[in-house]
């Protein structure tokens, strides 16, 4: 479960990127976050991977996995604990950041190996992962062989990896075309119903949000304004630009 | 740490290396540099007090006796100087052929200076090895040898004999001033080279800080991945400060092979043409300097890896 209670992020320059949040994501929850440009959805994502810290408030998260269940308060996170937590999120980006040198393979790997898994671990979880995400067969290939969906598609594996109870995705369907956009999405409601992971999609594609009808989080100017279930809440700037009349 | 996270930090500093080839060059070059005057400051040092030791200086002179002196007549000598108790300590008398080994065991790296002798040649003089009481009565003392005289039956031609009175010492040599000289450039040689050492290893160290910082900043997006994966600091930083031990320890080698070769040019040379210097043989301080120059690279290589990634990591925070 991810909590945030009164959370205020105020950055040096003065900007209030998010002003007294309140947010409760249950384990196993499926939620878009959803606003315009600089509405705070990055840094709630940045808070979330305990990149920024709060300036008053508190964010928990408490993550369960086959093995146990832990807690973590991200205020009080110490810098040595911050990789050990960062285990047990899996993170998807717009550019997928997968390494260009490595393989399919090596890329999914590389992820267990750093955290001390087996050879035979590592061999057997990548083969499951890749079957998992529809690329066994191209496991030897190198990312620039593969289409921007298909490399978002490693890097959902990736994220996968650590056997993670939560998924971050930051705008995963930013860099890929709209018929993979559905592709991606499937997946990570797929993982959602059936691995019960939580997943929290930061977004602005109106369109994907209000197809999935999933739960919907709208933050503006640093405030989340609307929270329901279905489909996505148009706030007054977004009506304008897509010209809706009031 | 585990079998893979050794073998990908020893891989992945090997093409840090090599993908920063030249700053990596510059860095390693520079180190050899540093090492290089540690080691020729060293070389000297023990060498001026190899010959300082040597030589007995300062309460040492040496009292050449004539080539054609008896047995019997040095004995004479000898006791005429040690009747100068007030000048004098000690004697020893040092022949021909014990002046003739000492020098083949101080020279033993050096046989070929040797290989011209024939055989039973021996250029070397008998000396008494007189230590003196007061430096301030050394004139007095070298005054006195020089009055020694001891009487010589002389047979002439026609078979008369007839009794002369010799001075058996012919030369005395005092090292009171070579000394003082080779005092004064040890302690110029040293102060002179401590602080070129010290700024070149400074230098050094700024060139492998940010030799890892170029490295460091090729790698930020494997690095910020690394990060979000749950990769810990220690994981993150291992491979560069591999990189810095690579360069530390390829600087140490070449500037052991370097030293090496100088060393033994200019002792060659050294001793070919100022044979009034002994030379310390290579081998008697090779393991010392080899050990020091691996311990400089891996401190350097080491300290400026990781002054480099934890000031990146830490901005990074």
């Amino acid at each position: 479960m991810i909590e945030f209670k009164n959370v205020t992020k105020k950055y040096q320059n003065g900007t209030v990127a998010l002003d007294n949040v309140n947010l409760k994501i249950n384990d196993g929850e499926f939620v878009f976050i959803v606003g315009e440009s600089g509405a705070g959805k990055s840094t709630l994502t940045k808070l979330l991977l305990r990149e920024e810290t709060v300036t008053s408030g508190q964010i928990t998260v408490t993550a369960k996995t086959n093995e146990k269940t832990e807690y973590f308060d991200l205020g009080n996170l110490s810098a040595s604990k911050i990789p050990y937590y960062r285990r047990k999120l899996g993170v998807v980006f717009q550019d997928f950041r997968l390494f260009p040198d490595k393989t399919v393979y090596e890329n999914i790997a590389f992820v267990l190996r750093v955290v001390g898994k087996s050879p035979r671990t590592v061999k057997r979880n990548v083969q499951t992962l890749l079957k998992r995400v529809n690329l066994a067969d191209k496991a030897s290939c190198y990312p620039d062989e593969l289409s921007g969906g298909e490399q978002q598609r490693v890097a959902l594996a990736r994220a996968l990896a650590n056997d993670s109870s939560i998924i971050i995705a930051d705008e995963p369907t930013g860099n890929i075309d709209p018929v993979m956009s559905y592709d991606i999405m499937n997946l990570l409601i797929y993982i959602q119903q059936k691995f019960g992971k939580t997943v929290i999609v930061v977004t602005h594609e109106k369109e994907l949000v209000d197809y999935f009808k999933q739960r919907v989080v709208t933050i503006k100017r640093g405030k989340i304004v609307d929270d329901r279930v279905g489909t996505m809440f148009e706030t007054s700037e977004q009506e304008e630009a897509s010209g809706k009349i009031i | 740490m585990n079998n893979f996270s050794f073998s990908y930090s020893v891989t992945q500093s090997l093409k840090g290396l090599w993908r920063n080839r030249v700053m990596s060059l510059a860095s390693i070059l520079v180190l050899v540099s540093c090492m290089l005057v540690l080691g020729t400051f060293y070389a000297l040092n023990l060498n001026i007090n190899y010959n300082l030791d040597d030589l007995t200086l300062l309460n040492e002179v040496a009292a050449f006796v004539d080539e054609d002196c008896t047995g019997e007549e040095i004995e004479q000598v000898r006791q005429q100087i040690v009747a100068m108790d007030d000048l004098v300590n000690d004697v020893e008398y040092i022949s021909k052929e014990m002046a003739l080994e000492a020098e083949k065991e101080k020279f033993k790296d050096y046989p070929a200076l040797f290989a011209t002798l024939q055989d039973g040649a021996n250029p070397y003089r008998a000396s008494f090895m007189i230590t003196y009481k007061d430096a301030s009565l050394i004139e007095d003392l070298e005054y006195k040898l020089g009055q020694i005289s001891i009487e010589r039956t002389v047979v002439a031609e026609d078979g008369t004999e007839s009794v002369t009175l010799v001075y058996p010492v012919d030369k005395v040599t005092s090292y009171t001033e070579i000394a003082e000289t080779l005092e004064n450039l040890r302690d110029g040689v040293r102060n002179v080279l401590l602080g070129f050492m010290a700024i070149l290893f400074v230098v050094s160290m700024f060139i492998i800080v940010n030799t890892i910082r170029i490295a460091v900043f090729t790698r930020q997006k494997e690095i910020a991945v690394m990060r979000y994966v749950g990769a810990t600091n220690g994981y993150i930083i291992t491979p560069f400060v591999f990189e810095g031990i690579f360069m530390g320890l390829i600087a140490g080698i070449l500037a052991f092979l370097v030293e090496w070769l100088i060393y033994d040019r200019a002792a060659a040379i050294i001793t070919s043409q100022y044979r009034i210097f002994s030379v310390v043989g290579f081998g008697s301080f090779a393991l010392l300097l080899a050990f020091s120059f691996l311990l400089i690279g891996l401190f350097a290589g080491v300290s400026g890896s990781m002054i480099s990634i934890a000031r990146y990591l830490k901005e990074k925070e």
